[in-house]
């Protein structure tokens, strides 16, 4: 949506609107001209005082009220004839953006406790989700991984579906490992039939490979086989990081103290590999920061235009101008008994 | 000429109370004359007195059937708006309720409707798809992707025990489907429904609407046949009803045929000759015709053309009892 989805409402033949000019003359032929039809002229009144009228009280203000519903009635007939309708402006990308993948460990230490307030992972689903909000053209998946691997999202533009899978992510779903060599080379599967310029897939682990599969530096070599960047970013600051975390599958709780770490050297062979780049994020901040860098690194020329969309609003107009002219029928030719 | 609401016609019903009202009126009016003037001009002011009552009778019944035929959405004649677009976007929405089990497609009409998708997706190149499996709830299992990967193994995962709701909601699978399409997106979309159209709640028209005034296609592939099979539970076991008769699934087309009608899309049967290649090639013909126009074209709704003359008539309604028309005639 253009501006935030605001739209406006507009009269597409507005010409129509000079029938109002027509009421007032008909008004007046109806209910003040003084030689009009369909009424009786008593004869009876005190001399020099006041007229004849009805003292019904009810009788008079349903009178007034059928009036008032009847032109009032006229008057939306005669708006909707100038055909109300609200304009939707939408942004149309006409470009075709890049595809990205982020690998994000899942694997229990991942819940260490040193991105205050939040876990890693949390700070990690954080600050994707923030970037994910700023890519809006660029088709964005989603692959996890412990001792095994999954793909959650495949390479979507429709972010609302992808932000609602990466919130459901959560440590130790896929066991206790940390499976990197099959986390790259399952997201780069998965770029595989894109027919996107750039693909990018952004690594995010707090471990060392544990799990002797698919060798991370093999996994490196297919990406790069196929046209895919691999970013590394290594998350968790050295030193005792106490952890505490439940695991999904037995509903126990864990706590403790990690001293494990990432191998800087082995995720910036992974980068180099691919032509990619490595980032060392020691704390929210520097986490924060590589995401931005990568926002700019990781750029393709976009175009866009505006589409108008225009949905009438008529029916609406007519049908409710269609019930107060009834309500004056009905109340006039029923109730009042009016016979003409 | 085509009708986009023909249940507002219903209130065309309530017309011979209104025409009673008036001729109740009318007879009531006419003793009230008597009763005011005696017999002294009383053939004269009758005879005006019918004059004005029916011209301003007629007036507000023309006034009525007008003001109903501008609701109902008549129109007829094209017009063509601007489409700036290219490639294809295409949500599959799969039945997968229990009925879609049974086997009077080969080898099953869930696994039929399988069969066709591959072929869809191995015919159009290029083309992002999703998919949404519903019965009597809807959910997005496949986000619009071009990873075949992703595509193949989500049709592999396609069976009754995705969903538990029981049932089948045409209505919330079509919405569903149209709101898997980004809005930013400058591609061409179109919806495949695959179903026995044996639906059991919702209505579909509402949301087939909306798809035709978006441009989205809408796609309808009728999975089974009219004579039905037995249905078997996810064990094998056949199932039976609450008065222990066997359930029967019969496939509904001409709900399915409709769907496609509103929306300006192609409605196929899953079990005719050469679906295989019919179905991709409505899609690839829905994406061809319009990228080599740049237009589309959508019918001119006339309610303007009817609420114009009800107003009129409304006009001639006041003014027939308004006017001293004695002065003139």
């Amino acid at each position: 949506m253009f501006e935030g989805g605001r739209n406006v409402w507009v009269l597409e033949q507005p010409v129509a609107l000079l029938l109002l000019a027509f009421v007032p003359l008909v008004m007046y032929l109806r209910h003040g001209a003084p030689n009009r039809g369909g009424r009786l002229r008593f004869p009876i009144s005190v001399w020099g005082g006041r007229h004849f009228v009805p003292r019904v009280w009810s009788v008079a203000f349903l009178y007034r009220l059928s009036i008032l519903a009847f032109w009032l009635g006229v008057v939306i007939c005669i708006v909707a004839l100038s055909s109300p309708a609200r304009v939707y402006r939408e942004r149309i990308n006409l470009t075709r953006g890049m595809d990205i993948v982020f690998v994000l460990d899942e694997s229990p230490t991942m819940a260490a406790m040193d991105f205050a307030p939040y876990s890693r992972f949390e700070a990690a689903k954080r600050i994707i989700r923030r970037f994910v909000r700023g890519r809006e053209n660029d088709a964005i998946g989603l692959v996890s991984f412990a001792r095994d691997a999954a793909l959650r999202v495949p390479p979507t533009v429709d972010h609302q579906h992808l932000l609602k899978e990466l919130d459901q992510l959560s440590i130790m779903e896929l066991g206790d490992g940390t499976a990197i060599g099959l986390g790259i080379a399952l997201g780069a599967l998965h770029l595989q039939s894109s027919s996107a310029e750039q693909r990018v897939l952004v690594l995010l682990t707090d471990g060392k490979n544990n799990v002797a599969e698919i060798l991370p530096g093999v996994a490196a070599r297919v990406a790069r086989d196929l046209g895919v960047r691999v970013h590394t970013v290594g998350i968790g600051s050295p030193g005792e990081i106490p952890i505490e975390f439940t695991d999904p599958h037995t509903g126990r709780s864990y706590r403790g103290i990690v001293t494990d770490a990432y191998e800087a050297d082995a995720l910036r062979d992974l980068a180099e590999i691919t032509g990619g780049n490595f980032f060392e994020a020691a704390s929210l901040g520097s986490l924060e920061a590589i995401f931005q860098t990568l926002d700019t690194v990781e750029t393709v020329e976009r175009r866009a235009r505006v589409e108008v969309r225009t949905e009438s609003l008529s029916r609406h107009f007519i049908f409710l101008g269609f019930m107060l002219i009834i309500f004056d029928f009905v109340t006039r030719r029923v109730l009042l008994r009016e016979r003409l | 000429m085509t009708v986009t609401h023909p249940e507002v016609f219903h209130l065309l019903a309530f017309l011979p109370v209104v025409v009673l009202v008036l001729v109740l009126n009318y007879r009531a009016g006419c003793k009230d004359t008597t009763r005011l003037i005696g017999s002294l001009h009383e053939t004269t002011v009758r005879n005006l007195f019918l004059i004005k009552s029916f011209f301003g009778g007629l007036s507000f019944v023309a006034f009525y059937v007008l003001l109903v035929a501008s609701l109902a959405g008549i129109s007829w004649g094209l017009t063509t708006v601007r489409e700036d677009r290219s490639g294809l976007d295409v949500v599959f929405a799969v039945d997968v309720s229990l009925s879609m089990l049974v086997e009077d497609a080969q080898p099953s009409r869930l696994a039929r409707s399988g069969d066709l998708m591959r072929a869809v997706v191995q015919d159009l190149d290029g083309a992002r798809f999703g998919v949404v499996a519903f019965t009597g709830s809807a959910t997005r299992l496949l986000p619009l992707t071009e990873d075949n990967a992703a595509i193949e193994s989500t049709l592999n995962l396609m069976g009754p025990e995705l969903l538990s709701t029981p049932g089948t909601d045409l209505e919330r699978a079509l919405t569903t489907a149209l709101a898997s399409f980004p809005a930013d997106s400058d591609r061409h979309r179109a919806v495949v429904v695959f179903s026995d159209g044996e639906a059991h709640s919702g209505d579909e028209t509402g949301p087939a609407r909306e798809a035709a005034e978006r441009g989205i296609g809408v796609f309808t592939v009728t999975v089974g046949t009219p004579e039905g099979g037995p249905v078997s539970l996810r064990d094998g076991g056949r199932a039976f009803d609450r008065d222990g008769n066997p359930v029967h699934s019969r496939a509904e087309p001409a709900r399915m045929r409709r769907i496609a009608e509103i929306a300006g899309g192609v409605h196929l049967d899953a079990s005719e000759a050469g679906v295989f290649s019919r179905l991709p090639d409505a899609l690839s013909e829905f994406e061809g015709r319009r990228d080599s126009e740049g237009f589309r074209t959508v019918p001119v709704e006339r309610y303007g053309f009817f609420l114009g003359w009800a107003l009129v008539m409304l006009a001639i309604h006041v003014l027939v009892r308004s006017l001293r028309w004695r002065r003139w005639f």
